[in-house]
């Protein structure tokens, strides 16, 4: 991208942070909170628990729209920042653990029947193990692989976000990868 | 190149990317089939939020508020000088008692031998005028000191300081004329009927030079 295009978009990012009308915010949260639910839920958050973290989100963004500061990165970025540092309070909360590099979640039940999986079709079974094993990922992992793949966020807003480099992220999603092949290679074995 | 294409294919590195162009096309397949969203509620609070909070951004400020920083700072440094104030007026006592008892040399050292019999001479010149010196303001009449020296016959004189620590008090023999005892105070007579008589007596003088009391000595004790 060229510098005058992220100079707009920067631009851009900062006039919707800011909304000055409640259009402007509805069209601004219409755009970016499936997302963010999506990234909620697929961390391991339920339904009630996801839709809280968005409301704080955007809570966020209403009372300080001049804590984001377009030349530290997106918008998008910035408000996944804060729905990160959020389901990491959460957890840790929950789990009373000092780290959560070793959180692993439950497989989520709702999220799979809201995915409408047929469990008795060889593909939707696939899908449905992959899940799985996408719960079962170490948190370090599994938000590389979540954010990179599932929300299609590039290297450096992943980094951004993750508070980390962009040589970390690719990193920890290879690894988180390699992960998730060795669980559904022993999810098939089991399956057979 | 066929062959080359064969040893590609069965090389690990291409199975290991293989697998993973095989996961990446799995997670797609998940990313499109997920359309979770959140209920239209929280849109609708979220709305009401938005307007509240800008309605609270529009209405007017008061005056004061402890978030902004001149009033923090203001009033950080009105309780600085507050307590500079209440520490001040606590050691203000404290120097005055320490003005009273001077550190050094004593006063008396300093002065010359007939020094004594012209600060007397002075006190009795502020009482004849009818002007009694500072010192008198503070005169209390009963005093450890005092009924000390009455006890070994030692007269007070009048505009004398008995709160006044003796210290290093100093004696000194000396004849006093009569004519000066009605001023002193000691005798009622009519100084003129006095004229010409002296009397031997000691007087004490204090730390601060003034005479403080006088004693009447017999003539053997003046020699």
């Amino acid at each position: 991208m060229l510098e005058g295009d992220l100079e707009c978009t920067a631009r851009g990012d900062e006039q919707e942070a800011r909304a000055t009308s409640e259009a402007d915010f509805a069209a601004l949260y219409r755009r970016h909170h499936p997302a963010l639910y999506r990234f909620a839920r697929q961390m391991g958050a339920q339904s009630q628990i996801a839709e809280e973290i968005v409301q704080e989100v955007f809570l966020e963004l209403i009372r300080h729209p001049d804590h984001f500061q377009p030349r530290q990165g997106t918008l998008r970025g910035y408000l996944f920042g804060i729905g990160r540092n959020l389901l990491h309070n959460y957890w840790r909360r929950q789990r009373g653990e000092a780290s959560w590099d070793h959180l692993v979640s439950e497989p989520d039940d709702q999220g799979r029947a809201a995915l409408a999986l047929d469990q008795g079709r060889d593909h939707d079974r696939e899908l449905h193990r992959l899940q799985t094993a996408l719960a079962e990922l170490p948190w370090r992992y599994r938000e590389a692989v979540v954010l990179c793949d599932l929300q299609e966020i590039n290297y450096s807003e992943a980094a951004h976000i993750l508070r980390c480099r962009p040589g970390t992220v690719a990193s920890r999603r290879h690894r988180g990868y390699k992960l998730l092949q060795a669980r559904l290679r022993r999810m098939r074995k089991e399956d057979a | 190149m066929n062959w080359l294409q064969q040893r590609l294919r069965s090389s690990p590195s291409s199975a290991h990317a293989e697998a993973d162009a095989k996961l990446s096309a799995g997670l797609a397949r998940l990313r499109a089939l997920d359309q979770r969203q959140a209920s239209p509620e929280l849109e609708q609070k979220l709305l009401r939020q938005w307007r509240e909070q800008r309605l609270a951004a529009a209405a007017p400020r008061s005056g004061w508020s402890f978030t902004s920083t001149r009033v923090r700072v203001s009033t950080g440094l009105a309780l600085i000088l507050l307590a500079a104030g209440i520490w001040r007026l606590e050691q203000q006592p404290s120097q005055a008692g320490a003005a009273r008892t001077p550190a050094g040399p004593h006063p008396t050292e300093n002065l010359p031998a007939r020094g004594f019999p012209h600060t007397l001479q002075a006190q009795m010149k502020t009482a004849r005028a009818g002007n009694p010196a500072p010192r008198a303001t503070a005169r209390h009449t009963a005093q450890p000191v005092s009924l000390a020296l009455a006890q070994r016959g030692w007269l007070p004189l009048p505009d004398s300081n008995p709160q006044l620590p003796l210290g290093r008090a100093m004696v000194v023999t000396l004849r006093i004329p009569g004519r000066m005892l009605p001023e002193l105070g000691l005798i009622s007579m009519p100084a003129r009927s006095l004229r010409g008589i002296s009397f031997p007596a000691q007087v004490l003088i204090g730390e601060d030079n003034f005479a403080r009391a006088i004693r009447f000595v017999q003539a053997r004790e003046e020699k």
